[in-house]
């Protein structure tokens, strides 16, 4: 660790531009745009804090999804592109064996993984009409969106912490 | 600027004053005052252009001016558009310019919670419904304006029409994958309402977004969300107007007594779960703005640190309020929403 660490330089420069700057400012698009800071600089705090973590659990629950929606677009009538995204989705590697997952790779597998399965949502919704009374259907429907759900959960670690309760934004 | 008008107005300039609004993040506001000659009265103009890291909105400059011009032409009441001007050699970009309308966007003691001015707020809103019950009766065919946004062809299509637009545009310019969207907009299409007329929406709209002069509406602004489709769409996005006055138990107004209003004065019934309905789908549509924005941020360095907060925290709420009527995620609490319209000249000093 180097002292002080980013979170804590981050927190210093917070503090001098709320009590140091902010008091000198009189014009109403000053004090707006300083305002507008004050809460990035939260949420680049949550961002340090939370986003390797949050990245890192929604690739797993994307690798939990997407087999789940493979088995169900290989039955018959389901649809072989979709299967063939889901396949080369998973085989692909985002980073060499071992090495550091950086966030913007962490990043990137995480979209790739999302394409794929905004892919297979618009399969699913565009054939739901005629399969919309089988279980099976309703089933993959429902993982899809309890994984939204998820997703959305970590995504607000990064983001409600730092504006919630923290004043105006503008 | 002083240079601008000598050539534009072809009169000697003095005294040209510049400020910029300080709200809105969907484009820039410049008020200009200038003296056409030294002791005349100060002349007011407002320029109005895209941000210099490009629009954030899914509507083109040129399409609000087209609208302000046409609208110039029926009883709507806003604020006269003078002249379009395409050389970007005066700002940088094309830009628009109107007539500057005296007033505010604040209505004296409207936010002053003492029950004394709830006949304030309750006027306000009566003023505004009914400046929004003529954009809803404007020919929209005979302006042309369904040469500009799409139209529905039916009542039981508005919503339809709207989501197919959002995807379309969303398409454009879309950078990652949001499941979120997709599944919002299927879920918005199982339910959609069948709307009462097809007329002629502003979309953004309300308090923050007109102006008002000595308790009168004297101008509509804001009009870059404009679109043709269900009248429950506007009250959906309508800010303030329709919200509770509860008074020892007894409510004086809400969304029901606006309703109710706008049925007396122009004999159209709006539902209020089609009100509920289309403030789902401008949740989507606020998203795919967000989305834009974020777009703007990640490619330029110099873009306006408000954007910044549009495609994070905005963005975010967005996304809860449509996984709220999915029925995966809780609603967000109401005291987030209030927080989020707080500017900092409210704020206690």
């Amino acid at each position: 660790m180097i002292y002080p660490s980013a979170i804590d330089c981050l927190k210093t420069i917070e503090s001098t531009l709320e009590n140091k700057i902010k008091p000198l400012l009189s014009g109403t698009f000053e004090r707006s745009t300083l305002a507008t800071v004050g809460h990035l600089l939260r949420h680049v705090v949550c961002r340090i804090e939370h986003e390797g973590d949050v990245l890192f659990d929604d690739i797993q629950a994307l690798k939990r999804l997407l087999p789940e929606i493979r088995r169900y677009a290989a039955q018959p009538g389901g649809s072989n592109a979709v299967i063939a995204e889901i396949d080369d989705v998973l085989a692909r590697h985002f980073r060499p064996p071992g090495a550091y997952p950086s966030l913007t790779s962490l990043a990137e597998e995480a979209g790739a993984l999302r394409e794929a399965l905004a892919s297979a949502q618009t399969w699913l919704i565009a054939t739901a009409g005629e399969r919309k009374n089988r279980a099976d259907c309703q089933h993959i429907r429902e993982q899809i969106r309890t994984y939204i759900a998820q997703q959305l959960t970590g995504e607000a670690l990064l983001v409600e912490p730092a504006f919630v309760g923290h004043g105006p934004r503008r | 600027m002083a240079a601008y008008l000598r050539h534009r107005l072809r009169t000697p300039i003095s005294e040209v004053k510049i400020q910029q609004f300080p709200r809105g993040s969907s484009r820039e506001t410049w008020f200009i005052e200038f003296l056409e000659r030294p002791g005349g009265s100060p002349q007011r103009l407002v320029f109005r252009l895209d941000f210099s890291t490009g629009k954030v909105i899914m509507s083109e400059l040129q399409e609000e001016y087209f609208i302000y011009e046409r609208l110039g032409r029926t009883d709507v009441p806003v604020a006269a558009a003078l002249w379009w001007e395409d050389d970007e050699k005066w700002l940088g970009r094309p830009f628009y310019v109107r007539r500057h309308v005296e007033g505010d966007w604040q209505v004296a003691h409207y936010r002053d919670p003492d029950p004394q001015y709830d006949g304030v707020r309750i006027a306000t809103a009566k003023e505004h419904l009914n400046a929004l019950a003529r954009v809803h009766n404007v020919d929209w065919r005979a302006l042309g304006f369904d040469q500009r946004l799409p139209v529905p062809p039916s009542p039981d299509r508005c919503a339809h029409t709207y989501v197919s637009a959002l995807e379309n545009t969303l398409s454009g310019y879309r950078r990652e994958a949001m499941p979120i969207f997709i599944e919002a907009a299927a879920w918005l299409r199982e339910h959609a309402p069948v709307a009462s007329r097809i007329v002629l929406c502003k979309g953004t709209n309300g308090y923050g977004e007109e102006i008002f002069s000595g308790g009168h509406l004297v101008a509509m602004s804001d009009w870059e969300e404009v679109s043709i489709g269900d009248p429950a769409a506007d009250f959906a996005f309508m800010q303030d107007f329709g919200r509770d006055i509860v008074r020892d138990g007894q409510t004086l107004w809400g969304l029901d007594h606006a309703l109710a209003y706008y049925r007396e004065i122009t004999g159209t019934e709006v539902a209020r779960e089609a009100v509920v309905f289309y403030q789902t789908l401008q949740s989507l549509k606020a998203l795919l703005h967000t989305h834009s924005t974020a777009m703007t941020v990640h490619t330029r360095p110099d873009a306006p640190i408000r954007q910044a907060w549009t495609a994070t925290e905005v963005s975010h709420i967005y996304k809860r309020i449509l996984a709220t009527a999915l029925g995966i995620m809780p609603a967000p609490p109401t005291a987030w929403f209030a927080e989020l319209n707080q500017t900092v000249d409210e704020e206690a000093p």
